[in-house]
């Protein structure tokens, strides 16, 4: 440690993994709902809570991290000075919410649904949201609050949920594939440029800028990849070929964005702790 | 009344008696040092020379880990002392992601030895975040921290910072004692 800078090595695969299927779950539903917002009766039940179940496996993650189920319950406690309390009465709220729209979907109260549906999209906003505020929180760790690590964090979740909503489309609902296939690749380009972006403007004399860089290429490659395939795939005229190939990219955007978060995590780097100036008289 | 410590480096020899010290006193696990000494070499060669540079939790005045903890588990005592209620302690390590200094650690489920002293909470204590808390338990009878009555060449000096009379008070007020990351207003100062 001495005179450099320090990582945090608490945050790891479990806490990337609850970022990105949260991050990830949201923005399904955010996405899909704006979709049927004028038509809410077209729009499939199981794609709509699909993005609450996602929300609901990163949770999982969560919990193991924690060890017991009553630590997350806990941690809504300080909810007016952390995130990390926050964050768990925005999932709570959330999935809360999708538990009421099946339930609605389940008894066929169609008004009830309405109202549900557009409360979910407010929270999942929140739970699309509270894990930029995590990060940012830990004020120590330059990184993390940067403007460029807020943005591709949130492109990324998109995209990631984007690409999924394709993917099931082929199973569940074939009908909104295409839209979902334009939207996907959208998004894919737009993380694609902001990341190339930052990371260009970064330098390479300091550690943290090198690690920075690093985090934001990480993402390049897999994207890269995954936007040609479904470049491919609206080219083509084959629906079952649209979807086969859409499954795969969307394996490729979610393994790019979880690559992301992980790399984000591990370059975590605290300043030195003891620095030259202690020793000047 | 706010508790502060300087720590004179030209004094400190490496002697790790404040860390063993603190381990007796707190009964900490294996890998865990509440207080821990850090060798910082200075210089270039042949014109070099070693620092030792004690580190613990700094008790900062706006501490990071409590304004992010989501339970409310760490909390400010008296003198400005920052401790961690154990049985609030959920366990989500995101006081340790904050933590500027490095000074907090976890105990899994069975890293704790069963029959060592201060085991007040036996349930709180397990996958908590624990660290320094200055020897609260001393300071509430009026007997010094462990690490500042066992240093061998006197290098902690520990008092209250707002008394005019006290010596920390005179070292810190004086600028001789110099704050490591002063962003955070730590209570442990350092004179080199």
């Amino acid at each position: 440690m001495d005179m450099r800078a320090f990582r945090q090595k608490e945050f790891g695969g479990k806490v990337a993994s609850d970022l990105l299927l949260s991050g990830a779950g949201s923005s399904m539903y955010i996405l899909y709902y704006s979709l049927f917002l004028d038509r809410l009766n077209e729009a499939s039940p199981a794609m709509i809570l699909s993005g609450f179940a996602i929300v609901l496996i990163g949770l999982f993650f969560l919990l193991s991290e924690l060890g017991r189920p009553r630590n997350f319950w806990r941690m809504a406690k300080n909810w007016r000075r952390s995130w990390m309390a926050r964050g768990v009465i925005f999932n709570s709220l959330y999935l809360l919410d999708g538990l009421g729209i099946a339930l609605a979907y389940a008894l066929g109260y169609e008004g009830i649904i309405e109202i549900l549906g557009a409360l979910g999209l407010a929270f999942a906003a929140l739970v699309l949201i509270y894990p930029v505020m995590l990060l940012r929180d830990a004020e120590d760790i330059e990184l993390w609050r940067r403007a460029g690590s807020s943005i591709v964090i949130l492109l990324s979740a998109l995209s990631t949920g984007a690409t999924i909503i394709s993917a099931l489309s082929l199973f569940i609902q074939p009908s909104v594939l295409k839209v979902s296939l334009e939207i996907s690749m959208a998004l894919i380009l737009a993380t694609l440029l902001a990341s190339s972006l930052y990371s260009s403007s970064l330098g390479r004399a300091e550690e943290l800028e090198r690690e920075a860089k690093k985090t934001f290429n990480s993402i390049l490659v897999p994207y890269t990849i995954s936007l040609a395939i479904y470049a491919l795939a609206i080219f083509s005229s084959q629906p079952s070929l649209q979807g086969g190939i859409a499954l795969i990219s969307s394996f490729i955007a979610i393994y790019g964005s979880l690559e992301f978060r992980l790399n984000l995590l591990g370059s975590g780097l605290h300043p030195p702790i003891v620095k030259e100036d202690l020793f000047k008289k | 009344m706010r508790y502060a410590m300087v720590i004179d480096l030209s004094k400190c020899v490496g002697c790790n008696a404040c860390a063993e010290a603190c381990k007796i006193e707190h009964g900490t696990g294996f890998g865990v040092k509440y207080t821990r000494i850090e060798e910082v070499e200075l210089g270039s060669f042949p014109d070099v020379k070693k620092a030792y540079v004690p580190l613990q939790c700094m008790h900062c005045e706006d501490p990071e880990c409590l304004k992010v903890c989501p339970t409310g588990a760490t909390y400010k005592a008296e003198g400005g002392v920052v401790l961690i209620d154990q049985d609030k302690c959920s366990g989500c390590k995101y006081c340790m992601v904050a933590c500027p200094y490095g000074a907090r650690f976890f105990y899994e489920d069975k890293a704790r030895p069963k029959d060592l002293p201060r085991m007040d909470s036996e349930e709180g204590r397990k996958g908590a975040v624990e660290k320094c808390d200055l020897c609260i338990d001393r300071l509430r009878v009026g007997r010094e921290p462990a690490c500042v009555e066992v240093c061998p060449t006197r290098a902690r000096i520990f008092g209250d910072a707002d008394d005019e009379k006290s010596e920390v008070h005179e070292l810190i007020s004086s600028g001789r004692a110099k704050a490591l990351k002063p962003e955070h207003k730590p209570s442990i100062y350092y004179i080199w």
